[in-house]
């Protein structure tokens, strides 16, 4: 073949073609399905109710679901919130860390439900003066059975659930739960027993961490790059899973609203909790 | 060219590979696997129940007639409901439960109860009250005084609308400081051994005392701690029974105290009387035991205690040729209405009857030594009339005869003798209206003998009290 003066063979270029050219970019196309690795950020920056549960579950599923996410940050600044939802989110973090690691960043607060959750990851990073801890179980008691004219029921706790002592023990039973989750998820980082873990006190980050209740203190950078190491990956991309899972975030109404329109750090109804509830401002 | 023929095929499949392990590599520098994940064993975990009793129950010691006085003059943050086990075994035992809410006022509810319960004071008690209590005390009544720190008065400020805290102790141990008792300011916690909850704590030892008889395990719900200098503590906690206050154990936390006279229990809870935690562990025998300690005081018979110093039909009976003249009937009457507080009548009688209590008149003129209807009445008090101007009484002193009325009292199983002794049968009147106005403050009572200044004689009432020298410091108590 002539192009101009030049005199070029053809047999060569196509050998070069298809022997060079074309395997490379074969390649190259190939090397395009390998994913960039995503270290996927999940965050939980409300009490946990039914809500920010399922909101979370769904983010969680999400990542088992994609392979490219190959490790999970937690970002918690949560006071905790209702046993059930807490409860709920923790067994599905078990299920993602079967075959993920999740690295908890605790931001301002990771306090009781939410510290159970914490506890469920494989590493926590918290700041110096996080507040870390209060593991145990809130709730008001159920008012004393008695009937009413007017209301009728088929037994005596079908109006209030359960009796006051029975709600008590109760609470001493999802307290063990708790417990055991601590026990299970900090294992032997765990430097100190139950009767320090369970007074129920918050501890500033640094001390936690002197404590075993979290691994390491930095920052959510610090966290973000830990899961990674686990993994093993580099040049990955954070990314917001909750962007990603399509999560349309509900204004929650977990805590009282005052008639002034204040919200208020105290559930809207009476039941079991794994929260921090501030103490009222007591005079003496 | 014929390199690349030669070798055309790995040419190819390294320049295919390249790409794909350069990329991977750029990401994933290892693989990487999870450590087997444990969950909770939720199933196991089970809701704590609470221990059953393992005391034998002991048969009810009668204690008829007694009277318990039950405060409720101090904004006492109780409910008679709460405690009505605590209650019930009272009655079961022949006493009488009075709750005290209003008039009389505690000094003279205490001169004829046998037992005064307070639970969780919080209006502080006046000096007065608590020398009452006192007084009280040292006349062989039983004090038992409850706290609870889930029991504290809780209020709001009118103005600024901030709750404020006033927990029980501070009142309760103003009450309790004269016996060598206080209550702290706090609440026991165990949290590797309790009832349920961290701050329900069950004690398995025991101070040695008819309290803790028997006792094997007993549960409090919410519980101060009790301190005491020279008393007994009754349930101590273990090592891992904290106080909230200091967060460590201490040297055992009591959470009741008997106090060194054995006249005042002191206990840091009483939610424990509330069904259904009465009848936890062994607390209805520790309720029982309760009860027979609240009953168990023997109270000393004190003319202090008039009208109370009295259960029968009371007969006047004059001594020494005295007369009912107008100027003592009027008193007398007084008397007779101040005797129906004490559901007992008041009778004029020329003698002496075999049964019934007696109220005898007599003067101190003549020769008292040698009136035969009064002798009897106030020869076991040893008096010696030698001066003609001063009596003499044993273990208080020399008094003057002038402007002065003497009560003395006598109690046996069968009756009680009142014996009213003045100067002048002018005096008498006066001192009958002492007694009846029920205020024996202008006299100087010492157990079973009072002298009262009536202002006659040398004197003006009102305004001058019974000259006398005391050989010793009289208390209220006598």
């Amino acid at each position: 073949m002539k192009i101009g003066n030049w005199q070029i063979e053809w047999k060569p270029v196509r050998t070069v073609l298809v022997w060079i050219i074309l395997p490379l970019l074969a390649g190259l196309l190939i090397s395009l399905s390998i994913p960039r690795p995503v270290i996927g950020l999940i965050y939980l920056d409300t009490a946990i109710d039914v809500d920010s549960a399922r909101s979370l579950i769904a983010q969680i599923d999400y990542a088992r679901q994609h392979p490219e996410v190959r490790a999970v940050v937690l970002i918690v600044d949560s006071p905790g919130g209702t046993v059930a939802d807490t409860e709920s989110v923790y067994q599905e973090l078990l299920l993602l860390r079967r075959t993920k690691p999740v690295v908890t960043s605790v931001g301002a607060m990771a306090a009781s439900g939410a510290y159970y959750l914490s506890a469920g990851t494989d590493y926590i990073i918290a700041d110096p003066t996080s507040d870390v801890g209060n593991i145990g179980v809130i709730g008001n008691l159920p008012s004393t059975p008695t009937i009413f004219d007017g209301i009728v029921s088929t037994g005596p706790y079908k109006m209030w659930g359960e009796s006051q002592d029975s709600f008590l023990r109760e609470m001493e039973m999802i307290k063990q739960g708790f417990y055991q989750a601590v026990l299970l998820g900090r294992g032997s980082r765990l430097k100190v027993g139950p009767d320090v873990i369970l007074t129920g006190r918050i501890w500033p980050g640094a001390e936690a961490a002197r404590l075993g209740l979290v691994d390491q203190l930095g920052s959510q950078t610090d966290a973000i790059e830990k899961a990674a190491h686990l993994v093993h990956v580099s040049h990955f991309q954070a990314v917001d899973l909750g962007l990603r899972a399509n999560i349309v975030s509900a204004a929650s109404g977990f805590f009282y609203q005052s008639p002034e329109g204040m919200t208020l750090p105290y559930p809207n109804k009476p039941g079991i909790f794994l929260l921090y509830v501030p103490p009222a401002p007591l005079g003496k | 060219m014929q390199p690349i023929k030669r070798y055309r095929y790995w040419i190819a499949l390294a320049l295919l590979v390249l790409p794909v392990l350069v990329r991977g590599l750029w990401f994933y520098q290892w693989f990487s696997s999870q450590p087997r994940i444990k969950a909770p064993d939720y199933a196991a975990n089970t809701i704590p129940q609470p221990p059953l009793s393992t005391a034998a129950t002991e048969p009810v010691k009668l204690a008829e007639g007694k009277v318990v006085v039950v405060d409720e003059l101090h904004n006492n943050q109780f409910a008679p409901d709460q405690v009505d086990s605590l209650f019930s075994a009272l009655t079961r035992r022949g006493a009488r439960v009075e709750v005290a809410s209003g008039d009389p006022s505690l000094a003279v509810r205490l001169k004829y109860a046998s037992t005064y319960l307070v639970f969780s004071p919080t209006l502080s008690f006046s000096t007065d009250e608590i020398n009452a209590v006192r007084s009280f005390v040292a006349g062989g009544g039983r004090l038992v005084v409850f706290t609870d720190p889930t029991h504290g008065l809780i209020s709001t400020d009118y103005f600024t609308g901030m709750p404020s805290s006033q927990p029980d102790v501070d009142t309760a141990n103003d009450l309790l400081a004269p016996f060598g008792l206080s209550v702290r300011n706090d609440y026991l916690y165990n949290l590797v051994k309790n009832e349920g909850n961290f701050r329900n704590i069950l004690f398995g030892k025991f101070g040695s005392n008819a309290l803790t008889n028997g006792l094997g395990q007993v549960a409090l719900y919410g519980v101060h701690s009790i301190d005491t200098v020279d008393g007994t503590p009754l349930l101590i906690g273990d090592a891992n029974t904290y106080s909230s206050q200091t967060d460590s154990a201490g040297a055992g936390m009591a959470a009741a105290a008997l106090s060194a006279d054995g006249g005042v229990l002191a206990m840091g809870d009483f939610t424990f009387l509330v069904p259904p935690y009465d009848s936890v562990a062994d607390n209805a025998v520790l309720i029982d035991h309760i009860a027979d300690f609240a009953l168990g005081g023997t109270r000393t018979h004190s003319v202090a205690n008039f009208p109370y110093v009295f259960d029968q039909t009371v007969y006047v009976v004059p001594t020494g040729g005295m007369r009912m003249t107008a100027d003592v009937l009027g008193p007398f009457a007084n008397l007779q209405t101040a005797l129906r507080v004490t559901n007992t009548s008041l009778l004029v009688k020329d003698t002496p009857p075999a049964t019934g209590d007696l109220l005898v008149i007599g003067t101190l003129q003549g020769d008292v030594a040698a009136s035969p209807d009064l002798l009897p009445y106030i020869d076991s008090f040893g008096l010696n009339f030698d001066d003609p101007t001063t009596i003499v009484i044993p273990n208080f002193g020399t008094v003057d005869r002038s402007g002065v009325g003497l009560l003395l009292y006598q109690h046996s199983a069968s009756r009680n003798i009142l014996v009213l002794l003045t100067d002048t049968p002018d005096d008498l009147p006066s001192l009958i209206d002492l007694l009846a106005s029920g205020s024996l403050e202008s006299c100087v009572v010492q157990g079973e003998v009072g002298v009262c200044g009536i202002g006659s004689g040398n004197n003006y009432f009102g305004q001058s009290s019974p000259g006398f020298s005391p050989t010793e410091t009289p208390t209220p108590a006598g």
